[in-house]
Formats: C-alpha cells, sequence, structure tokens
C-alpha cells in the first residue's frame, strides 16, 4: 500500500478559511456540510444582533435608568446569552477542528464524503451517539447549568429588599456578600447555628435511615419468616406514599395538643408498657424535641430505600459463605461483621453518600413538617431551618435578602459538592472506566 | 468556483441588521395588552363582591372587568415580576401595612383619593409614604373580642372576667390536666400580641411609627404585658398554644366546639363561625388589667393600582366606584367587612351587627400599623417575642432585649 | 441433650424477636397512613388526624373535593405534567444511557460527573430565575416548561443508573447483530433495549411520580389556581389559617397515595434489578 504523500489540501488554509465557519469546508469540497454550518453562523449572528449583544451589554451594566430598565431581567436575559454563546463556541471550534481534518483526510488518501448521502450515512455511521445525547444536553444546559450560573451571578450583584427592580438598579458589588454573611453579627450568629444543625440534621437521620434499613433487611431476611411478601409491601409503603403527603399529615400528628402522637400514641404507650409514663411532649414548641421529630420522620421515610437495596445485596451473597462461616463457629454478629457487612458497604457505599447529600438539602422536610419553626435562630432563620431552608425564607420571606441567599448557595455547593468529591473519588463511585 | 463570500456574510449581516429591531423584548407583551380594554383586577377575598357588581362598572365605561381570584399575597409577591413581564393585574388590592413598601418599591403608582369618602387622618396614614398616598382605603379591620352566647350570659369587659373564665372547670382542657381553654387569644403571633404591648406602653417605632432608631418593644409596659402573657401560657393554656403554624386553626376549632368562651381574634374568622353554627356574639375587647384600653394595630386593605398598567385612568376610575359610600354599603352588606369610607362606615354602625360595632369602636383604639419597610424586619424579629417568653427559654426582659436588639442590627444592616 | 435443647431454645427466642421487631415496624410505618386515611372519611370539620373508629364514617369529603374545589381540576393537570415529563424523560435517558454505554464519543468520561456534580447546588435562590425565563418564553402556567424542568433536572442521575443497566447487556449481542447486518438503530432497538425494560419501568415509574410530589417550582411557576397540581393544591387547604380542612387534604391524599403506591408495587420487581446493577458497581 502507498501512501499519497503530495498536499493536495493544506490544513492549515482549512482550517484559517474556517474563521468563517463552513468556508474550510468548502474549500474541502463539502458543499453541503459547509453550506450548513455557514448558516448556523450567519443564525447566530442574526440572533446576536437581534438579541445577543444587547443583552450581553445589559449584564454588564444592569441597566441605567430605574423603572425603565429592569435588572434582573438583564442579568436573565445576559445569563440565557451567554449559554448561547458558548454553545455557538463549541461549535465554531468544532468547525475549525473539522476543516483540519478533512483537510488531512484529503491529504492521506482516506474517502472524504462530498454528496447528500455520504454525508447523511457518515453523520448516522459516526456521529450516532452525538444525536443520541443532544437532547440530554441540551435539557441539562437550561434546566440545570443556566439556574446555577444565575445564582452565581445573584451572589455577586446587591440584590435585597432594600434594592428591588424595578424601582432601582441592581449594581455589582464583588465579594460583599459574602463578606456580609461572616462580618455582620446578625448573619454570623444565625450562619454558625443553622450550619451546625444541618451537619448534625444530615449524620443523624441519615445514618438512623441506613441503619434502620440495613437492619431491617438482614432481619427480614431470614430465612425462616413466612409472609415475606406482605412485609415487604408494608415495608415499602413510606416509599410508595408520596413524602409531602406523609410529612403533612406527621406535622398535624405531632401538634402539642391536639395531635395524635400526644393524644393517642403517648397514652397508649403508657397503659400498654408497664412503668412506663411517658408526659406530653413538646413536639412543635420545643426545638429539641422537634429536631428528635424530624429524625424519626426522616428515618420513617428513607428507610425502604436502603431496605430494598441491601435485600438484594443479601439475596446475592452465596449460601455456602455462611454455612462455611458457621462451620468455623463464627456467630450471628461475627457473620454480619465479616460477610454481610464489607458487601453491603462494597456496593452501595455511593448510594449511602448519595442520601447524606439528599439529606443535606432536603428542604420538604424541614419546611412541611414545622416550617424551621419553633422560635428563631437570627437571621431570618428558625431554630430548626437547616441552610436550604434557610436560603429559601431568605429569598421568600417579608424582607428578602436575594443575593445574600445565593452567595450562601454557593457556599452550601462548596461544601456538599467538595464532601462528594472525596467520597467519589475514594470509593471509586461514578467511574466511567470500564473494568 | 469562487465565491465572494466576504461580500455576501457581509451582505447579509447588514441586511439583518437593518430588519432586527434591537429593541426590549418586552415591547411586543405590552403592546399586545394595551390594545384590549380590558381591566384586570386582583380582588381576593373581595372577589364575590366585585364579580356580582362589577357589570354597572363596566356599562358605565364601556370596558371590560377581568376579576382575580388568585391569593393577596401572592399576588403581591409576584408584582415585581408579574408587573413588568405584563402579566400581572391593573389593581390589586393590598393591606395597609404592604402598602408604603410596595409605592417604595416602585411597584403601585400614587393615586387621588375619592373627595366623597371622607377618609380622616388615621386612614390616610395607613396608605401614605413619604407623603405620598398609594391606596384608596376600603376596609377596616382590626381584632375583636367573639364570646359563645351559650356559654356567657354577658361580654366580658375586664381582663379579670377572662381571667375568671380561665379559672373555671367547665372550660379544662381534657387532653392536659389542669389546663384551660376558657378564652384563648394568639400571642405567639405579634399581630396578635400587639394590642396587649400597646395597652401597657409598649410600641414598634417612635414618632408614629417613623423613627426606627426607637423601638419600644422591650420598655418597662411591654416586659409587664409579656410576662402577662407568659402567666396566661405557662399556667392556663395547653401546650399548643405556643405552636405558631396551629396555634389560631386550634384556636378558632375551639370556639366552634363550643369548648371556649371567649375569643380575641379578627372579624375574618365570623365566617367560619356563621357556618359552624356556634351561637357567638361580638364585643369590644375588654379592658386590660392596667385599666388601659387594648390597643391593637388598625389594619385594612385598600385598593391599589400596579405602577406597570397601561390604564391608569381607567384603573383611578375603578377605585373612585369601589370607595363611593353607594359601593361600599354594597360590600359591607354582601361580605360584612367594614367600609372605610367613612360615611358608609357610619351608615354600618347604626346597624343592628355587634360585630360591626365593635369593630368600629375597637378601632377608636386602634394605632396604626408603620408603614415603611423596616416594618418587615419587625415582623421577623419579634416572631419569637412572645414563643420564646412564654415557652420558658428566656424570660420575659431577656426575650424582649434579644428580639430588639436583633430588629435593631437587622436594620442597621440592611438599610 | 441439654445443649441441642438449649440451641432449640435460643432459636425459639431468635424467632420470637425477629418477628416482635418486624410487626412493631409494620406498626409504625402503618399507623400513620392509617390515622391520615380514616380522617378522609370523617364527618364534619376535623382539625386534626386522629384514629376515630367510633366515628360516622362518610363519602361526604370526597364529593366535596370534586364539587366544592378545583381538585378534579388539578389532578388533571398533575396527570398531563406526569404523563409530559414520563414519556420525555425516560426517551432522552434511554438514548443518552445507552449511548454512554455503547459508544466512545467526545467529553462521554467526565460530562455526566460534571452534570451531577453541578446539579447538587440547590437551584433555590434561583427560583426567580425559572420564573423569569418561563417569562421570556411565555410559559407562565404552562405545564410544558414545568415538564422540561423536570426533566432536565433528572437526566444527569437516571442517565447513569441507565448507562449501568445498559452495561449488564453482553455485548456479544451487539456483534452478532452487526454481523447479521443490523444497523445501530436496529441493534438499539431490537436487541438491547427489550433487555432493559425493567429499568425502563423504573424510570417511568419515577418521572411519573415525580411531578405529584414536587411543589417548590409548581408553586412559582402556575400562579393561577386553575393551573395548579395536586401537590400545590392541597397545600392550599392546610396552609389557609382561614379555610383550614384537614379532612378534605385527607381526601386528596388519599386519590393520590393509592393509585400511586399501586403503580410502585406492580413495578416493585424492576426496582431490585434497576437499583443494584444500575448504579453500583463496586
Amino acid at each position: 500500500m502507498e501512501v499519497k504523500k503530495e498536499s493536495i489540501r493544506n490544513e492549515n488554509l482549512a482550517a484559517a478559511l474556517s474563521i468563517i465557519p463552513g468556508v474550510g469546508q468548502l474549500y474541502n469540497r463539502q458543499v453541503i456540510k459547509g453550506i450548513f454550518f455557514l448558516l448556523v453562523a450567519i443564525l447566530f449572528v442574526y440572533e446576536l444582533n437581534v438579541f445577543g449583544i444587547q443583552a450581553i451589554q445589559d449584564l454588564i451594566s444592569l441597566g441605567v435608568t430605574p423603572m425603565e430598565d429592569h435588572s434582573l431581567f438583564m442579568m436573565i436575559r445576559g445569563t440565557l446569552q451567554v449559554l448561547v454563546t458558548v454553545i455557538f463556541l463549541f461549535f465554531y471550534a468544532y468547525n475549525i477542528y473539522d476543516a483540519k481534518k478533512v483537510a488531512s483526510h484529503w491529504n492521506t488518501g482516506i474517502h472524504v464524503n462530498k454528496t447528500f448521502s455520504e454525508l447523511f450515512n457518515n453523520v448516522y455511521k459516526n456521529g450516532f451517539p452525538y444525536l443520541l445525547i443532544v437532547p440530554a444536553y441540551l435539557a441539562m444546559i437550561f434546566a440545570i447549568i443556566f439556574p446555577v450560573l444565575v445564582t452565581v451571578f445573584m451572589a455577586f450583584m446587591d440584590y435585597s429588599i432594600m434594592n428591588m427592580p424595578p424601582a432601582k438598579l441592581l449594581n455589582w458589588v464583588g465579594l460583599q456578600n459574602f463578606l456580609n454573611i461572616f462580618t455582620l453579627s446578625t448573619f454570623r450568629d444565625a450562619f454558625t447555628s443553622v450550619f451546625s444543625w444541618t451537619i448534625i440534621w444530615t449524620l443523624c437521620a441519615t445514618t438512623l435511615q441506613i441503619v434502620l434499613g440495613v437492619f431491617t433487611a438482614v432481619i427480614a431476611n431470614q430465612p425462616f419468616i413466612k409472609g415475606k411478601r406482605i412485609f415487604g409491601v408494608v415495608f415499602l409503603l413510606p416509599w410508595a406514599v408520596p413524602a409531602f403527603i406523609t410529612i403533612m399529615s406527621f406535622s398535624n400528628m405531632f401538634n402539642d395538643s391536639i395531635g395524635a402522637m400526644n393524644t393517642q400514641v403517648i397514652p397508649f404507650l403508657n397503659n400498654f408498657i408497664p412503668f412506663v409514663d411517658i408526659g406530653r411532649i413538646a413536639w412543635k414548641t420545643d426545638p429539641y424535641w422537634t429536631k428528635v421529630a424530624i429524625i424519626m420522620i426522616q428515618g420513617w421515610l428513607g428507610f425502604p430505600y436502603i431496605y430494598v437495596m441491601t435485600t438484594s445485596i443479601l439475596q446475592a451473597i452465596p449460601a455456602d459463605l455462611y454455612e462455611a462461616a458457621k462451620i468455623d463457629g463464627a456467630g450471628a454478629i461475627r457473620r454480619f461483621r465479616d460477610i454481610t457487612m464489607p458487601t453491603v458497604l462494597a456496593v452501595a457505599a455511593p448510594v449511602f453518600i448519595t442520601q447524606y447529600t439528599g439529606n443535606f438539602n432536603n428542604f420538604t422536610m424541614i419546611y412541611l413538617f414545622n416550617d424551621g419553626g419553633p422560635g428563631s435562630a437570627g437571621g431570618g432563620a428558625g431554630q430548626t431551618d437547616i441552610l436550604i431552608s434557610w436560603i429559601f425564607k431568605l429569598t421568600t420571606n417579608n424582607s428578602p435578602q436575594y443575593s445574600l441567599a445565593a452567595a450562601l448557595t454557593i457556599i452550601v455547593s462548596f461544601i456538599v459538592i467538595g464532601v462528594s468529591l472525596i467520597v467519589f473519588k475514594r470509593t471509586n463511585a461514578f467511574n466511567m472506566e470500564d473494568e | 468556483m469562487k465565491f465572494d463570500w466576504k461580500k455576501i456574510v457581509t451582505g447579509a449581516t447588514t441586511a439583518i441588521l437593518g430588519a432586527s429591531v434591537a429593541a426590549s423584548v418586552l415591547l411586543p407583551a405590552q403592546e399586545a395588552l394595551a390594545q384590549e380594554e380590558t381591566l384586570i383586577i386582583s380582588a381576593a377575598g373581595h372577589y364575590d363582591y366585585v364579580i356580582e357588581n362589577i357589570e354597572e362598572f363596566e356599562a358605565e365605561h364601556g370596558v371590560t372587568v377581568e376579576v382575580w381570584d388568585t391569593d393577596m399575597f401572592e399576588v403581591l409577591d409576584g408584582l415585581a415580576l408579574d408587573g413588568p413581564a405584563g402579566t400581572g393585574a391593573d389593581v390589586v388590592i393590598a393591606p395597609y401595612d404592604r402598602i408604603g413598601s410596595l409605592g417604595m418599591q416602585g411597584l403601585i403608582q400614587p393615586v387621588t383619593l375619592n373627595e366623597e369618602a371622607g377618609y380622616n387622618e388615621t386612614d390616610m396614614q395607613q396608605v401614605t409614604m413619604d407623603g405620598q398616598i398609594y391606596g384608596a382605603p376600603t376596609v377596616i379591620e382590626t381584632l375583636v373580642m367573639f364570646y359563645n352566647t351559650e356559654l356567657l350570659d354577658e361580654a366580658p369587659t375586664t381582663f379579670e372576667e377572662l381571667e375568671a373564665i380561665g379559672q373555671d372547670e367547665r372550660f379544662a382542657f381534657e387532653g392536659e390536666e389542669g389546663r384551660n381553654v376558657g378564652f384563648l387569644t394568639n400571642w405567639v403571633d405579634f399581630y396578635m400580641t400587639y394590642g396587649l404591648l400597646a395597652g401597657y406602653g409598649g410600641y414598634v417605632f417612635g414618632e408614629d411609627g417613623t423613627n426606627t432608631e426607637d423601638i419600644g418593644l422591650n420598655n418597662e409596659g411591654a416586659i409587664e404585658a409579656i410576662e402577662y402573657a407568659t402567666n396566661w401560657y405557662q399556667n392556663t393554656w395547653p401546650q399548643g398554644m405556643l405552636d405558631v403554624t396551629s396555634a389560631q386553626d386550634f384556636i378558632n376549632q375551639s370556639f366552634m366546639d363550643g369548648s371556649t368562651a371567649a375569643v380575641i381574634t379578627g372579624p375574618w374568622s365570623a365566617n367560619d363561625f356563621n357556618n359552624s353554627g356556634v351561637p357567638y356574639a361580638a364585643a369590644k375587647i375588654p379592658t386590660l388589667p392596667n385599666g388601659e384600653e387594648y390597643q391593637p394595630f388598625g389594619g385594612g386593605k385598600a385598593w391599589a393600582i400596579s405602577a406597570f398598567t397601561e390604564k391608569t385612568e381607567l384603573a383611578q376610575e375603578f377605585l373612585n366606584w369601589a370607595t363611593s359610600e353607594e359601593q361600599q354599603t354594597v360590600m359591607y352588606e354582601r361580605l360584612g367587612e367594614i367600609p372605610a369610607n367613612q360615611v358608609a362606615r357610619e351608615a354600618a354602625a347604626q346597624s343592628d351587627s355587634e360585630l360591626t360595632a365593635a369593630v368600629i369602636e375597637v378601632y377608636e383604639n386602634a394605632i396604626p400599623m408603620p408603614n415603611i419597610p423596616q416594618m418587615a424586619e419587625v415582623w421577623v424579629g419579634a416572631e419569637s417575642l412572645m414563643f420564646d417568653a412564654a415557652s420558658g427559654t428566656k424570660s420575659a426582659e431577656e426575650s424582649a432585649n434579644d428580639a430588639v436588639e436583633l430588629i435593631t442590627q437587622t436594620i442597621q444592616q440592611n438599610y | 441433650m441439654k445443649k441441642k435443647g438449649s440451641a432449640k431454645t435460643k432459636r425459639l427466642i431468635g424467632q420470637f424477636f425477629t418477628y416482635l421487631f418486624m410487626i412493631v415496624l409494620s406498626i409504625i410505618i402503618i399507623y400513620p397512613l392509617l390515622v391520615t386515611a380514616s380522617s378522609a372519611f370523617q364527618s364534619g370539620n376535623v382539625t386534626s388526624f386522629s384514629l376515630d373508629l367510633s366515628s360516622e364514617w362518610t363519602l361526604d369529603n370526597f364529593r366535596r373535593l370534586f364539587e366544592e374545589t378545583m381538585y378534579g381540576r388539578w389532578y388533571g393537570n398533575t396527570l398531563i405534567i406526569a404523563t409530559t415529563t414520563m414519556v420525555a424523560q425516560v426517551t432522552i435517558v434511554t438514548l443518552a444511557g445507552y449511548a454512554y454505554s455503547r459508544y466512545r464519543f467526545m467529553g462521554r468520561k467526565n460530562s455526566l460527573v460534571m452534570f451531577l456534580i453541578i446539579q447538587m447546588v440547590p437551584t433555590t435562590a434561583a427560583l426567580t430565575a425559572f420564573f423569569v425565563m418561563a417569562f421570556l418564553l411565555n410559559a407562565i402556567n404552562e405545564f410544558w416548561f414545568l415538564s422540561f424542568l423536570y426533566i432536565g433536572g433528572g437526566i444527569p442521575m437516571n442517565t447513569y443508573l441507565m448507562k449501568g443497566y445498559f452495561d449488564t447487556v453482553p455485548y456479544d449481542l451487539d456483534e452478532s447483530a452487526k454481523i447479521d447486518g443490523a444497523g445501530h438503530i436496529r441493534t438499539f432497538w431490537e436487541i438491547v433495549t427489550p433487555l432493559v425494560r425493567p429499568m425502563i419501568a423504573v424510570q417511568a415509574l419515577w418521572a411519573f411520580m415525580g411531578p405529584f410530589g414536587d411543589f417548590m417550582l409548581a408553586r412559582f411557576l402556575l400562579r393561577s389556581q386553575d393551573s395548579y397540581t395536586v401537590a400545590v393544591g392541597l397545600q392550599t387547604f392546610i396552609n389557609d389559617p382561614r379555610n383550614q380542612s384537614v379532612s378534605l387534604f385527607a381526601a386528596g391524599a388519599i386519590l393520590i397515595a393509592v393509585p400511586i403506591s399501586i403503580l410502585f408495587f406492580m413495578l416493585q420487581k424492576n426496582f431490585v434489578s434497576g437499583l443494584t446493577s444500575g448504579g453500583t458497581k463496586g
């Protein structure tokens, strides 16, 4: 086989020509592709003229005339434009890369498709995975990246009750909001107390649901049990019923004076179990008991998922492992410690971690049970507010502090992402390598 | 094949430039709205009355009116976004205490008041901000006492009588030993507490609610008032009364069940009481133990005009129509809410409704709620003012000082 | 002999405690649900859920739910949103999961993890952003926009699980299909996809359940009462202090929880395989 070495197409020239998208492709005699690329570029230039340039300028200036310019809208339009521009830049880079590659194909004698059907076949053959993921990417860019970007921008503005568009203009204020969280006494104290409770809540609630889930799975998997199916259905109920319904019901049941917990459950326990006499408990008027209640409820809500997972892992452990351990004289506890636990952990560790991060941001539970109450921790936060529900209050209460809330969000995110990354690296979760 | 690409591209771009409108995206939306002569009114709570009577107004001005029944606070909270977006209402109903800050934020515009309504100083003060009037008062509201006519022969007139009711075995609370629900009111809610605090000499801001440097929620009187309320919580009422989120429901339910003889609450509860069939009457709030009158916040609702409306004149016409004596009387008869219009209010006071008489009588002692934006911080800061003391976590003095400190700091740091 | 006896007693005691634990746990699970459910059948105005079997049972609350409130409308809205979300999300996720499992392409290794990580940023503070975005697209009160947000938010994790499940389908199948001359689409549609049906069922259920449980986004984007979803609507029964109605809430809750639970248990056997082989390769 002889490879032609004569230069038919100049690769660098092709790339340079593609500075205007599509021209390099035309130079490579790929007319359809060239025209298509050019159309995309023209479309983008048109979009810039109609909307984009103005949007980016507005994002930088955030408006000049109050009541006429609405800074918030400008910021959001600008954010959308940033995303569109980034998508275009990706396309632009690809177009230059493609021009260069095709030119080199000419030179090395690889067949270059020129007609429409050839192009189509080529896209189908080599571009198939891209066709599959484009819808997912587009949806993720606008539903995930966009709000995150807006939050980041907001954290560097002065958007609050005292500075509300359209009457006022927003300004870029750099790190002021982050400084405020740590220097303004009202926020600093609130941050400390809310943050420490968030950590306690995350650790206690998640650990409870994991322990309860694993324990139930181990107990319920013993071979002699009758009625496994019934129990299986019952144990899944808390997962099957939408959480907001059960939380609202619990919120009502835990009412100090008329809730079922104090009027039915506790008297029943007192009558049923000898020597126990529990008084009425201030479930919703004493922060300590509110915390106890939400941790218990989260255990109730969250254990079925862990139970299902653990059950299926347990069923995959070969029975002769246990038999062998039995013959060696290992007791039940020993068997659990040396066989069951390591296996479960090896498989389910990443899921456990997502449970922890999930509870760290478990807004629904806190908000619906007692709206972060009772009592106040300062800075607009209640005694049982976690960071995420505090952020929500800061954006929705009578004196919203949007920018502070955004800055808090960024701080919270750093913590969650940092911890998750470390753990994922450690446990090899979400690893895209193929074994 | 040689194309002059450069030429084509520049040509295309210039053509596009010429054709494109570099104006804001908002323009088309607003223009489309302006073409239809439709006035959109958000009339939460007054929906039934407006929808039944609006035809007259429509005929008179040759327009159509679209009436919304969306929750009042949702509409007001959304105004900053709905307004510029052109999806908001032209006229909104708003509580007095929101009028000031809405005006300051430029979300509603100054209005002219109906001359014939005869509003007095108190009425005007409620809807004024920095010398501008932002709303047309339509309803006055304040707290009153409701009592069960089967359980009590006549209305208690002093708090000593209420204390006696609170000792009466008839009203012992089943669920909790030694607790009593004879008299109930929701003092963990700052709005409800204020009448008691003010009666003892407490106040929010000095100089008619304008001086934020001077907060009177921890003066001697206020602390005495908190101690008095704490006594009720710790020695008389069930534990659940401390629960901010559900105490009001508990109170209303208990009253409707006939377990409770007297409650202090807003006239808006009357509707539920009527439906439940409980035999009740309304009366002036009893005199406090120190011999002073209970001085709750005077409140109410006003019609306001969105700053984003294209139909300011028509909206103003609606305000004049809605606050006229005739319409205010119709509203009173339909909803039972007390008209702000003085002429209609006089007429209502003469009617045989005890509730109306009670509201108007208490309103005499009512104090206009401060309407400066800083008031928002008071709601947040005072949220746990009563709770901390009544639940025994802090002394009354500590609780009051902490709340005031929190409010002061927040105001300093944010305004 | 003695030893054997004691071993037997030990086993019996073990069994006794096992059953005790499971029965107590079952009671703890069933009691609150029962309390809520029974409140739906109580007459009169109830302010708190309690298990009161002595009172009269009535279906009146269900009648009121449909006659006096917009519950029926809300339910329809939610079904529309849930179905749209389900169909679109399952389609997108299946396609993307297949691509991640079977092909090599630019950005394959890190893109999904990147989205997963970015998704950990809570977007509570950006609720206003969604609102303005909806306004720019003229999508206030529009169901498609809400669906779009649910779909976008659900993609990263579900694509990851889907990919894991596709990975369990042996590669030889694709190879033999290719030898038979099947193209990309045929391989995907006829050979591989039928084998991941259980996972698709699980995905469909989750996507369908989402809109029934979310009220944060729905509250912000659905501004008019007749476009509410059930979650937002039911909250108004509990949250509006001037018009509280616990028994209506309970009745509405039953009508949501029962169908969803039935779906859930119908697909339950798919969970186990879906969950463990997907996201949890050690």
